[in-house]
């Protein structure tokens, strides 16, 4: 099956595609992904048959699946022989995890895309990197978290690795810190770690322990979700007041992303907006009939991705609101949509006569 | 007595002052004692002296369930066997079905039983209202006869569930399987009994012939699309499913005329839209469609969405508020390798009578529990789950001299 459109948008600059040129070329390789996937996943053919689903007639057209389902069903769209490496979502506890299997030319393509984005934000040369996790994390290779697979995935754009975290108590490990802040003393590095661990074990461990390091220059990329740091009423512009001054990291990128499908990065740029690279997409949809919705209006996040081959992954209802704020039109200068997250979509009102006495209910 | 440690623990409800105590303590009564009577009928007018209750449907069927003829009714069933209270009745409520918490303690309060009452935590408009309600109608009786009923909130701890559980001659648990699991862990006296009622599912039948007869279409299809949504299709009671009965082409005419009138019904209840049911909605869909054949209908909107599945071979509850399955069959037998022992309401239009008793005669099926025409798939009757609940909140004496 030809996949010129893919290869094409896979192979363009993450940010210098225009609307136009972005809605030929995406819509093109996202045609022939819907098609691959209905041929070599059976589930997703079906899914596809029982909407009468036609050829896509662009972006907004390509089917969508619920994240969830990747919780429910095993997708693939390769044989098992095929699987190179299998992710899966690390979830809230008691939760069935996402399962994605991937293949070598998923991953490649994932690991390309990755690095241009985040040689797109921290240069192209190697940094010293500070990983802000226990070093077990990324112990066990065979089976991979999400956090173990992005910290994995990032650690390529880095050099000097040093865990900043404890294996045994997470607590902060102060002599490797230390020892890389006097090994690169005044040099930016650059820092990579999850949303909650970068803040619980090290900006507020730092700050208990009245520590402040002093990395001028340096970057901070973090991901993982805001929902925990919101419970403690922690914002984004607190988070990085906060990780400036007690860590040095001068400049501070949250990305938005999700296991369910590799390489979607949605990073923030240094006008605080999450950018859609060329290869990817987001849309903002009105759940009471799924139609688009313009820049401005709040709905739920559908993410769409050239690189999902080994999985129908390419298109997806998240489970998350967000709103638009712009396209092309960034005072950062990188092109394609801008977004905001707003949250997850909020639970739904428990009204059945089940189970309400239970602990885990009440 | 309850520890302190136990009693800090349960807050009562309703009546104000009340307590476990008294009310363990206060006097049983005889089935349908005045006084008792008295109670519920205080209860009724409250509801209907309220705006608010009279403006919602459950709780104006409470009202009219609770109307004097109709206990009148009740209380004629108990005839000819000497029945008297079993004596501390402990009910875990079921959740958000609120009214429900009502009947069971309304029913045991008629039977003579003196009754603690475990609400939900969670807080909800309809709950608040009706303790509210409770508390003015409690307000106006005298001491020992309000004390029959209190109404508590107590963290699901197993050492309250214990030492309640300890204190009474029955228990009656609502609210599905892992309550039923979790409560029965505490022990109860050995003399005590229990009735359980665990998670259930219910589907409408329709039979397409008399679909296409029917002179009031719209009306029916309102009072299936509120069986269905008023407690946003959650209730153990409302159709998950419809099954049609009839041949292929009378069967496709009947649901082009059905679904578009269940979807204006849908609207016109004005219930509030929840994207998190939307999302339930696409998800449960494409888990159908990847499961095997399925074709979803078009709808107008994801406040309504039906799946047609040729092969439809078992009946689970995976999104709600306004989310159908639909499966044409020949003939009820069709029915019966797939009725469960969960299944409880069949919300039925054009199957006769005979058709059914038939049905559970010859099909022998291990589930359902009561067949009932269509806007009455939510209404509460003494008789539930296959059990007669006056005649179980009580016991009867031989007396053969």
């Amino acid at each position: 099956m030809s996949m010129d459109a893919r290869d094409a948008v896979l192979a363009a600059h993450p940010f210098a595609l225009d609307a136009a040129e972005k809605g030929r070329l995406l819509g093109a390789a996202l045609v022939e992904l819907t098609a691959h996937h209905a041929a070599n996943c059976p589930e997703y053919g079906r899914i596809l048959a029982a909407e009468r689903a036609g050829v896509p007639a662009g972006i907004s057209d390509v089917p969508f699946l619920p994240v969830r389902l990747f919780k429910e069903l095993a997708l693939k769209s390769i044989p098992d022989d095929q699987i190179f490496k299998t992710l899966t979502s690390s979830g809230t506890t008691g939760q069935v995890p996402s399962r994605i299997f991937l293949d070598t030319a998923t991953a490649q393509a994932q690991s390309r895309a990755l690095a241009a984005i985040t040689t797109n934000f921290i240069g192209k040369d190697r940094r010293p990197m500070l990983i802000i996790d226990h070093p077990g994390v990324v112990r066990d290779r065979t089976s991979f978290s999400a956090r173990g697979a992005g910290i994995l995935g990032m650690m390529t754009y880095g050099r000097a690795h040093t865990y900043a975290l404890n294996d045994e108590d997470m607590g902060l490990n102060l002599d490797a810190i230390r020892a890389f802040a006097e090994t690169h003393a005044g040099k930016p590095i650059f820092a990579f770690g999850f949303t909650f661990m970068v803040w619980k074990y090290f900006l507020s461990a730092l700050q208990a322990a009245d520590i402040t390091l002093d990395f001028p220059g340096s970057v901070l990329i973090h991901s993982g979700g805001w929902k925990k740091l919101e419970d403690e009423a922690v914002s984004n512009d607190h988070f990085k007041s906060v990780a400036r001054h007690r860590a040095g990291f001068e400049f501070v990128h949250n990305f938005y992303g999700m296991v369910e499908q590799v390489g979607s990065v949605f990073m923030e740029c240094e006008h605080g907006r999450l950018h859609a690279p060329g290869f990817a997409d987001v849309l903002v949809r009105d759940p009471l009939d799924w139609r688009v919705l313009p820049v401005g209006a709040e709905g739920i996040i559908q993410v769409v991705s050239a690189i999902p081959l080994s999985y129908p992954g390419h298109s997806l209802l998240t489970e998350d609101r967000g709103v638009l704020t712009g396209e092309d039109d960034c005072p950062c200068g990188r092109r394609g949509k801008t977004f905001r997250v707003l949250g997850r979509i909020p639970a739904a009102e428990m009204r059945g006569c089940s189970d309400t006495h239970t602990s885990r209910a009440a | 007595m309850l520890t302190a440690d136990i009693n800090n623990k349960i807050s009562v409800m309703a009546p104000a002052g009340g307590s476990i105590a008294a009310t363990l303590a206060a006097p049983r009564a005889a089935p349908f004692a005045p006084e008792r009577l008295a109670l519920v009928d205080a209860v009724r007018k409250a509801i209907l002296a309220h705006p608010q209750a009279r403006s919602r449907p459950e709780m104006v069927a409470l009202a009219y369930w609770a109307r004097s003829a109709n206990l009148a009714r009740l209380a004629e069933t108990l005839d000819g066997h000497t029945q008297v209270a079993r004596g501390a009745v402990l009910h875990i409520a079921p959740g958000n079905v609120d009214t429900m918490f009502l009947y069971s303690a309304l029913l045991s309060v008629l039977a003579g039983n003196v009754n603690i009452v475990r609400v939900s935590g969670r807080e909800s408009d309809a709950l608040q209202l009706l303790l509210q309600l409770l508390n003015e109608a409690l307000a106006g009786l005298p001491a020992e006869v309000r004390d029959c009923l209190a109404v508590v909130r107590y963290p699901a701890e197993k050492p309250v569930n214990d030492a309640l559980s300890a204190r009474v001659d029955m228990r009656v648990i609502w609210g599905g399987d892992e309550t039923v699991r979790e409560v029965r862990a505490s022990p109860l006296p050995p003399h005590a009994t229990e009735l359980t009622f665990p998670s259930k599912v219910s589907a409408a039948v329709i039979d397409a012939g008399a679909w296409a007869a029917a002179t009031d279409q719209p009306e029916q299809a309102r009072r299936f699309a509120l069986d269905a949504i008023t407690f946003g299709q959650q209730a153990c009671s409302s159709p998950l499913a419809l099954f049609w009965r009839g041949d292929a082409d009378v069967v496709a005419a009947a649901q082009a005329s059905f679904w578009p009138l269940v979807e204006s019904a849908i609207a016109a209840a004005g219930e509030p839209f929840a994207a998190r049911a939307a999302v339930d909605k696409l998800l449960a869909e494409q888990m159908l469609a990847a499961a095997g054949p399925a074709q979803h209908r078009d709808t107008a909107d994801y406040r309504l969405r039906v799946t047609t599945v040729p092969d439809l071979g078992r009946l689970t509850r995976t999104a709600g508020d306004g989310f159908f399955v639909e499966r044409r069959i020949d003939d009820l037998s069709d029915l019966a390798a797939m009725v469960a022992r969960d299944w409880q309401t069949i919300a039925s239009f054009g199957v006769s009578a005979d058709d059914w008793r038939e049905f559970m005669t010859l099909g022998r099926p291990h589930g359902i529990d009561r067949v009932v025409n269509f806007g009455q798939a939510l209404a509460f009757g003494h008789v539930w789950d296959g059990v007669n609940l006056l005649t179980a909140l009580t016991r009867i004496v031989a007396i053969e001299v």
